[in-house]
């Protein structure tokens, strides 16, 4: 059965490596080897999602033998376009490669350790508390019944969560293979090669394998990806939603903005609670101004695709609500009775500084070493993602501000904290991996 | 400082930052900040410290070996490096696969203990592989403030990787050591086993083998020892499309639309006390059939005709039916 589930796994890359052809500007092929995944697994989870609930068709074994089919079919139709193309890229690159350089080796250590996490994840079954309480309990309610819509999994409880991660367990399930956590593996795999891929445009390979290990080795990643929750998909989406936000403000290409527009659009499908996604509006006003791009602002456009998806996605709730006959919950109020603002915002910087800001203090200073280079080289890429970083620490204190008014217990919860705060991950190393290691590519960073 | 006290003084506190990493092996880990009552372990920042000022020195002055001997060295610094990391791998996969603290038990190393060797074991790989690989100089950064920055890099990533590494292999181990086993087996055992949390797996299978589907099962509360077993949207995972039924009072009597009650002796690991629920006492004739089971064999007693009566000295685990008339 796990070779099905393989299957479908490799037609959900299948699919993704069309899309990605379709979108990328000028792509690493590591880099697009790995979107292809990230891609592939959000459009197949939403075609599949829409189909179960507006046109009732059952999630089951028939609906991912008809989706490794139709995805091989078109890989299959399009080869010339994609596959012919992603070679003769490759073709280019790896007769460059030295096979005893420090990059190969690095690399392949990176991808080696990615590979390592299958194993576990094949084998141990989901048992993490908040999995089996949601998100797996949902893909086998769903594997069971076949619909989204049964009564069981229909509540505001459930309805406060997309189901990203239990379209992710359901590809094993409905072929009754087990360790769907492979699926977080494969995440992590897609995660690293895409990263190194980013990175490697701009800097140095070694600053960028630093850069990529920094990334997947971070204590926190490492416990999620083995852990079947979705903060770890939501980091990758949005960390690397903003790496494509910010190469556009050097590419000026409207590419760079789709996809930075369709990964946000992902990150809310796998968590519509926090509005993250205004961040990275307000971050490209700011770019529009800082570095001139009026020329381009109608790319900023493409930015509302997460806006429309997020909205798509309350209404269809609503609706749901609506015809199950659900009361939405009551809204929280903001408390009143707090206690004077100087204090309790002073407990607010303890409480962030101790559960979000010291899991990455090292890394931050890094960044801060970074950013000031970047000041004084005036690359203008690492400028950019120091301005993300900085705007999502100030995020993650005035959100706690906000949230600590509106919920009375706010600091018995830490943990979710901790794990929001993984999305500083991928744009801080970002910004590290610009670091002054022999840019291969300066003209691209100084293009002005 | 007379350049080559300065080159014996880093000579002396690398082999002695490799010596505290030694002593930390044999005593146990984080003995050095303990006795010194330092806020943080002396051995990761004085080895990143010395990564630092490693990265200033230069090398081809540094030792007065020949050439030759310093490649010797290198490599055996390197073999050492390599060899610490496979024992460490070994080890804790030996933690793993036969009980927890085996290889303390066994031959007193302290395992988390090695990850701060391989540290302090990178020092002078990081001194020694510029004098091999000259090459290997033009990959650092030639300004002070950048080089300050690659050291911290090197650091952070080398710490970050030796724990990945770890829980990787860890993980890897313990999948290894229950891949032959049935699916709710693996379940029982990545809940850390029938002891702790992964008692809830035989005693949902009963629930599951001798209750209908359409049964209310009033559990205990979710508090203090009843974390697990109170939790409805927890149990339900387990036992759906089973309910449960609960009441925040921990003396309260059985809700009316509850058909059977589950008999929890508490699955919350910590604490001790009185852990007993039910709290009331339940006489045979309003009871149709009571089942025990023992933990953790799983071995399950039909006790039906007997009065459930509540001791808050006995373990008890198991499930009554209700008699409604």
């Amino acid at each position: 059965m796990i070779i099905w589930y393989l299957f479908l796994l490799l037609s959900i890359w299948c699919l993704g490596f069309i899309l990605a052809r379709l979108l990328l500007n000028k792509p690493h092929f590591l880099e697009w080897i790995g979107i292809s995944f990230i891609l592939g697994s959000f459009v197949i989870g939403l075609i599949w999602y829409i189909l179960n609930w507006y046109a009732d068709v059952p999630i089951n074994r028939e609906l991912g033998n008809w989706t490794i089919a139709i995805c091989f079919a078109l890989l299959a139709i399009f080869r010339k376009e994609t596959l012919y193309h992603f070679i003769r890229l490759m073709q280019d690159r790896i007769s460059k490669i030295r096979f005893r350089s420090i990059s190969f080796i690095g690399i392949s250590i990176i991808i080696l350790y990615s590979m390592t996490t299958f194993l576990p994840n094949a084998i141990i079954p989901v048992t993490d508390w908040d999995a089996l309480t949601l998100y797996d309990f949902r893909a086998l309610i769903v594997n069971k019944t076949g619909f989204f819509s049964s009564p069981a999994i229909v509540s505001n409880y459930f309805l406060g969560y997309p189901p990203f991660t239990s379209i992710g367990h359901l590809f094993g399930y409905i072929f009754d293979f087990y360790g769907v956590k492979m699926f977080y593996s494969a995440l992590i795999l897609s995660l690293s090669l895409t990263f190194y891929g980013l990175c490697r445009k701009y800097s140095s390979s070694l600053s960028s394998i630093l850069a990529t290990a920094l990334v997947i080795t971070h204590p926190l990643v490492v416990s999620q990806t083995y852990f079947a929750y979705t903060n770890l998909p939501y980091m990758i989406y949005y960390g690397l939603a903003s790496i494509y936000l910010i190469q556009w403000t050097q590419s000026r290409s409207h590419k760079d903005m789709l996809v930075a527009g369709i990964l946000f659009a992902g990150s809310s499908w796998i968590r519509a609670a926090e509005p993250l996604y205004i961040l990275a509006i307000l971050n490209a006003l700011v770019f529009l101004f800082l570095f001139k791009r009026f020329k381009n602002w109608h790319h900023l456009l493409l930015l509302l695709t997460p806006f429309f998806f997020r909205e798509w996605w309350f209404y269809h709730i609503n609706n749901t609500r609506e015809a199950f006959n659900i009361h939405s919950p009551v809204s929280s109020e903001l408390l009143s009775s707090q206690t004077d603002m100087l204090d309790h915002g002073i407990r607010v910087i303890n409480f962030v500084f101790k559960y979000a800001i010291s899991d990455f203090i090292w890394l931050l200073i890094l960044a801060a070493f970074a950013a000031f280079f970047a000041l004084k080289q005036k690359n203008l890429l690492a400028i950019a993602s120091s301005v993300f970083v900085s705007s999502i620490v100030a995020v993650l204190f005035y959100g706690t501000y906000v949230f600590s008014k509106s919920f009375e217990a706010w600091e018995n919860i830490p943990d979710s904290l901790t794990r929001l705060s993984m999305i500083l991950l991928i744009p801080a190393c970002f910004l590290v991996s610009s670091l002054i290691f022999k840019s291969t590519d300066k003209k691209h960073l100084r293009r002005e | 400082m007379h350049k080559p006290y300065f080159r014996l003084l880093f000579f002396c506190s690398s082999l002695s930052l490799i010596g505290a990493a030694l002593l930390e092996l044999i005593v146990y880990t984080g003995v050095i900040q303990a006795k010194l009552q330092l806020p943080v372990n002396p051995i990761t920042y004085a080895g990143t410290l010395m990564m630092m000022i490693a990265l200033f020195l230069h090398p081809k002055k540094i030792i007065g070996l020949s050439q030759t001997n310093v490649r010797r060295l290198f490599w055996f610094a390197v073999s050492i490096w390599l060899s610490t990391f496979f024992l460490y791998i070994s080890l804790r996969g030996l933690d793993v696969v036969v009980h927890q603290n085996y290889v303390l038990s066994t031959w007193g190393v302290h395992v988390n203990s090695l990850p701060n060797l391989l540290f302090a074991l990178t020092v002078p790989i990081l001194l020694l592989v510029r004098i091999v690989y000259p090459v290997a100089n033009d990959l650092i950064p030639s300004k002070p403030f950048a080089k300050l920055v690659f050291a911290g890099i090197i650091a952070l990533v080398l710490q970050q990787s030796i724990n990945a590494a770890s829980i990787a292999v860890t993980k890897n181990w313990f999948s290894l050591s229950i891949i032959s086993k049935s699916k709710s087996e693996r379940m029982i055992q990545s809940l850390s086993g029938r002891e702790i949390g992964g008692w809830i797996v035989p005693l949902t299978d009963m629930i599951n083998t001798f209750t209908p589907e359409s049964s209310v099962i009033f559990t205990p509360p979710q508090t203090s020892y009843w974390r697990i077993t109170g939790n409805g949207a927890y149990m339900r995972y387990f036992i759906y499309p089973r309910r449960t039924i609960v009441r925040t009072d921990i003396q309260a009597n059985i809700p009316p639309e509850a058909t059977h009650v589950l008999i929890s002796y508490g699955l919350w690991p910590t604490g001790s006390g009185d852990r007993g629920w039910p709290k009331i006492d339940i006489p045979a004739e309003h009871i149709d059939s009571y089942l025990e089971i023992q933990r953790p064999s799983g071995i399950i007693i039909d006790r039906t005709g007997d009065d459930y009566v509540y001791d808050p000295a006995v373990e008890q685990w198991g499930l009554i039916e209700l008699n409604k008339l």
